[in-house]
């Protein structure tokens, strides 16, 4: 089965909130997980994809798109991505919830660069806060913690 | 037979959390499947300057098992290999043994701020001490007091200081000034273990010697000796056996005169010679100054040829030693 773009067909993804996007089979491609049902030969319906929702589903083949288009550069798509990335939060998690149930590395590896950008040197604290995260140390241990990595809490 | 579903990963939910009423929003409840998905979580925390990485263990004791997990550290090496976090400059001069300041020239961006590790103030101030070796975040520290050498090994990082046991003493029976040199061993992208490797006569006529090696797992020297080592050392005793350059499993000793160098696979405990690039045409009876250093996993070999010379030639090694 040829992937390439010269004779790449169009494939139908349905996101989990219903919508239907018409996408390039060799765009479509870029997710590990849609290759392997186009060449299990499973891919002529309406694919189901029910973690993605349309709007993330959209941007996700936004970047397959630019990622797909072999006349762009490395230093454009650089550029590019660096747009790319300049969403809110919620979008962000919701881009690294697709890009891993979609499996697309590039873009996976994309994202959490940026939220580790938007997060490093934070107080633990807010951590907690963005991370809706309980925290479960006593006092004692939280000073412990402190204590053994004490340079880094300078 | 092919599933025809893209069937949604599994998502283990991990540690305690709360949810509010309005943490159930859309947003919220992405980022908490972020945070109770181990591999996704890492992802991002591998990606963290080390500092952050340190504070977050306080977040919550399931992120403190994540961080602390060996494997953690290990991935990250890998996917940040070799960072240079800057320059430790010690003053030279007459007070070169008794000199116990540093300064810290940071060539990261502002990861680690300016160091704390100005001096050694955990040692007092009657013995000699020299920061023999940098390897790879670790340093070690040769003392010398009362006969016999000290040694450490300080991380000035986290300012961990472990003073290894004295050399065996029962295969030293020529004083212990004798030694050749010590040599720190450390790849933690390979295992979290250092060894320190020292090379010493074992005798006092200088025909024999060993190889002495230090291992951080076991917390013990242990004698490596077999005629082959001893055949090129022999051949080799002109070597300032301290000035070792620790590279992809090896160690390296450059000499002043011949265009060999040796090479100590410290895992295999196989020394053998290796061949140098030829001086170039015409510069063969120059006053030459040679150098051999490690930076970002690369091994290099400078040499500068005459003394008013301001270029020189330097030579990068392949990891396969090819060229």
């Amino acid at each position: 089965m040829s992937l390439s773009p010269s004779t790449s067909k169009m494939l139908s993804l349905k996101s989990s909130d219903g919508k239907v996007l018409e996408v390039e089979e060799h765009v479509a491609v870029l997710c590990e997980t849609i290759k392997s049902l186009v060449e299990d030969g499973c891919a002529d319906s309406p694919i189901p994809l029910a973690n993605v929702d349309g709007a993330t589903l959209g941007n996700v083949m936004e970047w397959c798109k630019k990622h797909a288009d072999q006349k762009a550069s490395a230093d454009d798509l650089e550029d590019w991505d660096a747009e790319f990335v300049e969403r809110d939060q919620g979008e962000l998690y919701h881009l690294i919830m697709a890009a891993n149930y979609l499996n697309i590395k590039g873009l996976l590896d994309l994202i959490c660069q940026k939220v580790a950008d938007m997060i490093k040197g934070k107080h633990p604290e807010k951590i907690r806060e963005i991370f809706n995260i309980e925290n479960d140390f006593t006092p004692e241990q939280q000073e412990q913690i402190r204590k053994d990595n004490s340079w880094a809490f300078e | 037979m092919p599933s025809c579903s893209a069937s949604s990963n599994p998502i283990s939910i991990k540690g305690s959390r709360t949810f509010s009423a309005n943490s159930m929003s859309l947003q919220t409840s992405s980022s908490d499947l972020i945070a109770a998905n181990d591999d996704l979580l890492s992802k991002i925390l591998h990606r963290l300057p080390v500092k952050s990485i340190l504070q977050f263990k306080s977040v919550s004791k399931h992120w403190l098992s994540l961080i602390s997990d060996p494997h953690f550290s290990r991935r990250r090496l890998n996917l940040n290999p070799n960072p240079v976090a800057g320059l430790f400059l010690s003053p030279w001069g007459m007070d070169y043994y008794v000199e116990r300041t540093f300064e810290f020239v940071p060539l990261e961006d502002d990861e680690f701020g300016p160091s704390r590790f100005r001096s050694l103030p955990f040692l007092d101030d009657k013995s000699a001490i020299l920061i023999s070796q940098s390897c790879n975040g670790l340093l070690l520290i040769c003392g010398y007091r009362e006969g016999k050498h000290e040694l450490y090994v300080f991380n000035p990082t986290t300012m961990q200081l472990s003073h290894l046991p004295d050399l065996l003493p029962e295969f030293d029976d020529c004083k212990r000034a004798s030694v050749m040199g010590f040599n720190l061993a450390f790849d933690p992208s390979k295992s979290p273990h250092y060894k320190v490797v020292c090379v010493r006569p074992r005798d006092s006529s200088f025909s024999h010697y060993w190889i002495d090696i230090y291992s951080s797992e076991t917390g013990s020297w242990r004698v490596s000796a077999n005629p082959s080592i001893e055949r090129v050392i022999l051949r080799f005793n002109h070597i300032r056996f301290s000035d070792g350059v620790f590279w992809n499993g090896s160690i390296h000793w450059i000499g002043p005169f011949r265009r060999t160098y040796l090479r100590f696979d410290v895992e295999q405990e196989r020394l053998q010679e290796m061949s140098m690039p030829p001086i170039p045409d015409g510069l063969k009876d120059e006053w030459r100054v040679t150098y051999l250093g490690e930076s970002r996993d690369l091994l290099h070999l400078v040499e500068v040829y005459g003394c008013t010379m301001t270029q020189f030639d330097v030579y990068e090694m392949e990891r396969d030693y090819s060229r």
